[in-house]
């Protein structure tokens, strides 16, 4: 849903069915973000008269979107997990509620706070005396949600491993099954990577609360301080090494490495997280990132392409991305 | 050989999203929307006179390597279904009796179903042969990603990542 005329009115319709008591409630300045590539994002205001008192906030709605790059969809498990994690050392935006009825907007969402806050890249470019305090800030932020005890929160809807290959091996089936049925194609390079990684499948050292998507472009920060960390839809329990390679990977696409060089970042992470890293461990799941966005990318090349959502960023950006995702991991591989 | 005239007009209808449309888009989303679709014009514009020599280079290896493949399986009885699964492709690929590009998604498929196929096999047949037959198809794969990462670098610069 392209069109934030329609969102605004089906918000407005939306919030004075929620919100009764609310006094010539009126929905403003509805704006579609063009960040991120899945989840449809709209930033909006709210005023309304609350015993002759005006009042507005501020919100942003995460919509699922038609179809995408990370099927399948299901909104309730980053909810959850935005839940859990607000108070903790993890800085995320506050959840205020959640509608898995898609009838009000289209289909399921969830609304939370607008943070303010520049983007970690603006904050790092703009601020050199907070370059320091940000990059450990990064690292601390990651350390502490794999400290939490995932096992006291309240993450129903999140996939528990069965034994300590179970995410990896999950994972694996997760991305080819989106590969094989999104192709345009057959994917011959993939299904040699697919191949080694059915091969090499490391066992876990811990389990843990996952992002799933842990890089730079998902945070938010502000004097110095890392204030949110945005996009949960990937969030699991498995291994934590897994946002460690998944940043790593990303620093090599935007090409980022001063922000944090991938040797000293996980040392960092070893010394703040006191845990070790098993380098080969590491290895494999830079290999299944490198897989996973390639798999993200030929589903959002088939969103693209077939959606009645006109978005020409998803064909732009894979038809740019796709050959230069799978050259990577070939060459690690040494091919 | 001078530029096919499609290449030029859809390098034609880049320009004119850069230099004229996106200048006046004042919506960050809509701004995004001309960026990807001019992105999109400056790789497709060039494969309509490239590709057809690089896909008959891509479908000649990957031929050759299931050749090898083929020539491996002969006789052993576990590898029978993985063999027939790459006879027709290959036949067809060889008689002309599909379209270029079309051989190539076949020979693709081939492909794929040959890297399953040597996984399953396991141990009914000795590692030296996998081993020489995963470093064939892997070349046969390298020469594939250097044809499309060269497609995008040439056109959008920069370096592999």
């Amino acid at each position: 849903m392209a069109d934030v005329e329609a969102m605004k009115q089906r918000l407005e319709a939306y919030l004075k069915a929620g919100f009764p008591h609310r006094e010539e409630l009126s929905v403003q300045q509805v704006e579609r973000m063009p960040v991120g590539v899945s989840y449809e994002t709209y930033l909006f205001t709210t005023a309304w008269n609350e015993g002759g008192k005006p009042c507005s906030e501020s919100l942003v709605v995460r919509m699922e979107p038609e179809s995408g790059p990370v099927p399948p969809y299901d909104v309730r498990p980053q909810y959850e997990a935005l839940k859990s994690v607000h108070g903790t050392a993890v800085p995320v935006p506050r959840v205020h509620w959640l509608e898995t009825d898609g009838s009000a907007l289209g289909r399921p969402f969830f609304v939370m706070d607008k943070v303010e806050g520049d983007t970690l890249l603006g904050a790092w470019t703009r601020s050199p005396d907070h370059r320091e305090s940000l990059k450990e800030h990064y690292v601390s932020i990651l350390a502490a949600l794999h400290a939490l005890d995932w096992q006291a929160l309240e993450l129903s809807t999140l996939n528990v491993p069965q034994h300590n290959r179970h995410h990896a091996e999950r994972e694996i089936a997760r991305w080819q099954g989106v590969i094989e049925d999104t192709q345009f194609t057959p994917q011959p390079v993939l299904a040699e990577l697919i191949s080694w990684l059915k091969g090499n499948v490391p066992q876990a050292g811990r389990t843990t609360l996952c992002h799933g998507d842990y890089h730079s472009r998902n945070f938010l920060a502000r004097e110095g301080r890392i204030v949110a960390v945005l996009d949960w839809e990937m969030v699991g329990i498995g291994d934590p090494v897994s946002d460690l390679a998944w940043h790593s990977m990303f620093m090599r696409i935007l090409r980022e490495n001063a922000f944090w060089p991938e040797d000293d970042f996980i040392r960092r992470y070893e010394e703040t997280a006191g845990v070790e890293v098993d380098r080969d461990s590491l290895f494999f799941w830079q290999i299944l990132s490198w897989v996973k966005l390639t798999a993200i990318g030929l589903a959002g090349l088939r969103t693209g392409i077939v959606s009645s959502d006109l978005d020409m960023r998803q064909v732009g950006l894979w038809t740019m991305l796709l050959p230069l995702l799978q050259d990577a991991p070939a060459r690690m591989l040494g091919f | 050989m001078d530029t096919p005239l499609t290449t030029l007009m859809l390098e034609r209808c880049a320009q004119t999203i850069e230099q004229v449309i996106t200048p006046k888009l004042t919506g960050a989303f809509e701004f995004e929307q001309a960026m990807y679709i001019a992105i999109l014009l400056h790789i497709l514009a060039p494969a309509v006179e490239e590709k057809t020599q690089e896909v008959q280079a891509e479908n000649d290896r990957m031929r050759q390597v299931l050749g090898q493949v083929l020539h491996s399986l002969q006789g052993n009885a576990a590898a029978a279904g993985l063999a027939e699964s790459l006879h027709d492709p290959l036949r067809r690929a060889a008689e002309g009796q599909v379209a270029i590009g079309e051989a190539n998604s076949e020979l693709k498929g081939a492909l794929v179903d040959a890297i399953k196929g040597l996984d399953e096999l396991g141990a009914a047949l000795p590692d030296e042969t996998v081993s020489a037959l995963r470093g064939e198809i892997r070349a046969a794969l390298r020469q594939q990603l250097d044809h499309s990462v060269q497609r995008v670098i040439h056109r959008m610069g920069g370096m592999p990542l």
